[in-house]
């Protein structure tokens, strides 16, 4: 994923946590140590000086992405918004954000001056 | 000695070993023994229990006098390991060895199957089969091929120096090619070696200086063998010499050429120091390089691949004209009587174990690049230095990192215990740093090495045992800023610890070399199931292979240190040695021969030799063999139409008759 | 009737370098498996002539095992590749003859492959085994006597057709 969108254009952030758990199924079972690893996640994300998260699981992304208000209350404050690999491509290939549902995330992602991909 | 062919009674001694309880645990001997005395042509039939013993072959030889045997049978072992061992008794005895068949009822039968009735039932057919087969056997003299005093040794590491010296000594012609530009492998990139910490260049050069001046020895650098014919104590080698654009009859070593090219800044990665420092297209390997002479990468160097560059290189060779830019390829064609592989190893890709960072974070090495780095002639001249050339005040060593692991590869490269410990001593003696070693096992087996694990406790190195799951730079407390936390579960504590450290070192394990494949097929040898050369026997004979005259020697052959490469170079020196003074080797005389009556002049078997041992005679319009080429496969007997391609010891009725034995049940 | 004691009886060609030495090696690692399989040792499986086969299955063998050096690997070159040639046109030749294709059977196996040796063998009688036995000697019996009593029947047939014209002629 990473070579991938590196070839896209985006920078690609170092990340040593990108095979770390997001919670999982725990948010919903045990909150508490679930909604954790999330803020685990989301706040590395931003010490690192990402713009976006990409994931490939549906579950990661609606983690990563649904529980902010929660992670806030309890942890303190982080806001990062959270897509898939496969809309950041459509970015890249020019294709409008409403085609590619980017309106329905619970944190919007920020518009970046995006050029599609010279490919 | 009464020996028939159908003319005349055939008498059969037949034998059956209880080999301890290998064979008798499990086969009911004596039943056999029992079972095949009422076989027609049986005179003897016994159970013994040790029959390659010397009473056990002593055995044989008075049954053959005392019966008038012509025919033995032996039922043991396989026939790869002894069928040798009661050819000889047999001889011994009288009878002419090939008048004997062996029946393997131990690694086919006893030791692998657990029903005594099936196992017994089995014993029992393969024996009939053998005692119907052994009826048409024949008197036959085994041929004698002479052997080619000279020896090729592939490979210029310590154990193909060692090899090439020792049979040098002996008086013997050596050609040592080496396809790096000098000989040296990968002992000439080692500081120190354990357990003595000796220099390892004080014990190699001497080694390779002798190589040099020795009369007996050709040493061929940057040189490969491309093309080997022929058959033991016969082989004609073809060697590819790679053009160095430098004659090495002129080059001193001398080395103004380095200064006067024309890349003022050397620009790409040094292969001895491996990536850690850069050279010049024109470059010596390393200092104390064999042959010390310079060469000339044609990758890189502007005039061997645009033609257009100033050669100042040439202007400073001016009163010795050594380098010579017409200099081509050139295939050279020897000729020598055996073969000894000493082709070496490659060092595993830590990148291939992602965990741990390497490629990717800047201060995680791998333990050769920390040789180079601890080598007082290496490119920081012996400073232990991270990449920002700030010294380390933590060190952690990863032990097995590409070995004792499913996902990439299953062995133990036997070295790195050792090895990583002597780093580490070195790392405490240079820097001071804390040292710590996350293993799963020491390992510490030769002379002084438990030793050396004592000793590295005492000066002060930590060991952690337990296989580190990942080395990441998230920082979760201010002593984890700015360095590498290694991730571990301490097996003998319990629990699972993060360690911050400045340097870490994989102790990368051993690989076959990545043409390994390629090289074994060019010298017909096999592979094990884990890429290293095979050796005839793991226990018997480690350093021949199933290809008469080809032996193998050193890590090739699989991983190990030092002392026991040169233990290998030695043993297979010694069993070239052994072949070319006795000036021949005997074949088996399992060749094939044309019955001339028969053939028909059809041509079918013309083609089909691998060793072109089939020729038409024009004149008569029928096939011919030379025996001295055939080498016994029978692919041409199979092909015959008109079955007047025979085969010794492998007869069309001998085979008939084991089939209807094998096929009788009890 | 169906014997229910029945066990196939398969016999194997193994060549002398790879396979003969694979099989070496499962004893070595005392590997177990099934014992219904006989070992004949030939130096190359090029050595195979079809007729051994044949001779094999006539003597009363269930199913025949042919091995030797993976394709490339032939201690002698080339000689599995004749065998593999051999054995593809052999193949129809056994079809033709009603023999089941599973019966006989080709594998390539290395000398440090023992647990191949094991997993064939093991796999080869149980597939053989649930064809069935071939029991060609008591199919050809079986065959001899229907022959030789046809052959009666048409000798006596003709002696009476003879002993009719002698009486019709007599008349």
């Amino acid at each position: 994923m990473d070579r991938l969108l590196a070839v896209l254009g985006a920078e690609v952030v170092h990340f040593p946590l990108k095979t770390k758990c997001c919670g999982g199924s725990l948010t919903g079972t045990v909150p508490e140590a679930g909604l954790r690893l999330t803020y685990i996640l989301l706040k590395e994300a931003v010490r690192r000086g990402a713009d976006v998260i990409a994931a490939i699981c549906p579950l990661c992304q609606f983690n990563l992405d649904a529980y902010h208000d929660q992670i806030n209350r309890r942890w303190g404050r982080t806001r990062i918004a959270t897509v898939y690999f496969t809309q950041l491509m459509g970015l890249a290939f020019g294709l409008p954000a409403e085609q590619l549902g980017l309106k329905r995330n619970f944190v919007p992602m920020k518009p970046l001056p995006i050029e599609p991909a010279t490919l | 000695m009464n020996a028939s062919n159908g003319n005349g009674e055939v008498r059969i001694g037949f034998y059956i070993c209880h080999c301890g309880t290998n064979i008798a645990g499990v086969v009911d001997c004596p039943a056999v023994a029992q079972y095949v005395a009422k076989l027609p042509g049986v005179v003897v039939s016994r159970d013994y229990k040790y029959m390659c013993s010397d009473p056990g072959q002593e055995l044989i030889q008075q049954d053959i006098r005392a019966h008038q045997l012509n025919r033995v049978v032996v039922a043991s072992c396989s026939p790869l390991l002894h069928e040798h061992t009661f050819r000889n008794a047999v001889a011994a005895g009288g009878l002419n060895p090939f008048y004997f068949q062996m029946v393997n009822v131990r690694e086919h039968d006893s030791w692998v199957h657990t029903d005594r009735a099936e196992a017994t039932a089995k014993a029992k057919s393969l024996a009939h089969a053998a005692i119907r087969r052994v009826r048409f056997h024949r008197a036959l003299e085994t041929t004698r091929v002479p052997i080619h005093p000279d020896v090729l040794v592939v490979g210029g590491g310590i154990a193909g120096i060692h090899a090439a010296i020792t049979v040098a000594n002996a008086g013997k012609k050596v050609f040592l090619v080496e396809r790096e530009p000098s000989i040296g492998g990968h002992m000439a990139k080692f500081d120190k070696t354990f357990p003595t910490l000796d220099c390892a260049a004080c014990i190699l050069t001497p080694k390779m200086s002798a190589v040099r001046s020795h009369e007996n020895i050709t040493l061929w650098t940057y040189s490969e063998v491309v093309k080997v014919e022929g058959y033991v104590g016969n082989y004609t080698v073809t060697v590819k010499r790679k053009p160095r654009y430098v004659n090495e009859e002129l080059c001193v070593g001398c080395q103004e050429c380095l200064k006067a090219c024309v890349f003022k800044e050397p620009k790409f990665p040094d292969e001895f120091n491996v990536g850690l420092n850069k050279r010049k297209p024109i470059y010596i390997p390393f200092p104390q390089a064999v042959p010390q002479v310079v060469v000339i990468d044609p990758e890189r160097c502007i005039q061997v691949k645009t033609g257009k560059c100033k050669q100042t290189c040439l202007e400073a060779c001016a009163d010795r004209h050594a380098i010579d830019f017409s200099q081509k390829e050139e295939l050279v064609e020897i000729k020598v009587g055996n073969i000894i592989i000493a082709t070496g190893f490659k060092l595993f890709d830590a990148k291939r174990i992602p965990q741990y960072g390497y490629g990717l974070y800047p201060n995680v090495v791998t333990s050769i690049e920390l040789e180079r780095l601890v080598t007082s002639s290496g490119p920081t001249a012996g400073e232990i230095v991270l990449r920002d050339g700030r010294k380390p005040k933590s060190v952690g060593f990863i032990l097995c990192v590409g070995s004792r692991d499913m996902k990439t590869n299953r062995w133990c490269s036997r070295t790195c215990c050792m090895h990583s410990m002597k780093l580490a001593q070195l790392v405490r003696e240079h820097t001071d740093a804390d040292v710590t070693v996350f293993y799963l096992d020491i390992r510490a087996p030769g002379k002084g090495c438990e030793e050396f694990y004592d000793r590295s406790l005492k000066e002060g190195i930590q060991f952690v045992r337990g296989r580190v799951a990942e080395v990441t730079d998230w920082a979760l407390a201010p002593e984890e800023e700015g360095k590498l936390v290694i991730r571990v579960e301490d097996t003998l504590a319990g629990f699972v610890r993060r360690i911050p450290v400045d340097m870490i070192v994989l102790a990368v394990g051993m690989e076959p070399q990545a043409d390994a494949q390629d090289v074994r097929r060019l010298f017909n040898m096999s592979c094990g199931s884990e890429g290293w050369f095979l050796e005839k026997h793991p226990k018997l004979a480690p350093v021949s292979t199933f290809t008469d005259g080809v032996f193998i020697a050193g890590c090739c052959q699989g991983p190990k240190d030092i002392p026991d490469s040169i233990a290998q170079a030695g043993a297979a020196a010694a069993e070239a040695m052994a072949l070319i003074d006795k000036g021949y080797i005997e074949q088996e005389p399992n060749t094939a021969y044309i019955v001339e009556e028969d053939c028909s002049g059809c041509k079918s078997c013309i083609p089909l030799c691998p060793f072109t041992a089939i020729t038409f005679d024009e004149a008569k319009q029928k096939a011919h063999i030379n025996a001295a080429l055939c080498k016994g496969c029978g692919t041409c007997v199979a092909a015959c139409p008109s079955g007047s391609i025979k085969q010794n010891l492998f007869e069309d009725e001998e085979i008939f008759s084991e089939i209807e034995g094998v096929l009788t049940y009890a | 009737m169906p014997d229910p004691n029945w066990q196939p009886r398969i016999v194997a060609f193994f060549c002398n370098w790879c396979t003969y030495t694979a099989a070496d090696l499962a004893g070595v690692s005392r590997l177990k498996y099934a014992p219904n399989v006989r070992v004949i040792r030939l130096m190359c499986s090029g050595r195979l002539d079809p007729q051994f086969v044949l001779e094999a299955l006539a003597h009363g063998a269930d199913g025949v095992l042919i091995g030797g050096c993976h394709l490339g690997d032939c201690h002698y070159v080339e000689g599995n590749y004749k065998t593999m040639r051999r054995f593809t046109l052999f193949k129809r030749l056994l079809h033709d003859l009603g023999i089941e294709e599973q019966r006989v059977r080709v594998e390539w196996i290395s000398a440090s492959e023992g647990e191949q040796v094991k997993s064939v063998i093991n796999d080869m009688v149980e597939k053989v085994g649930s064809l069935g036995p071939l029991n060609l000697p008591k199919r050809f019996a079986e065959w001899d006597r229907e022959i030789t009593a046809l052959e009666r029947e048409l000798h006596k047939a003709e002696q009476q057709a003879e002993a009719k014209e002698a009486e019709v002629a007599h008349a």
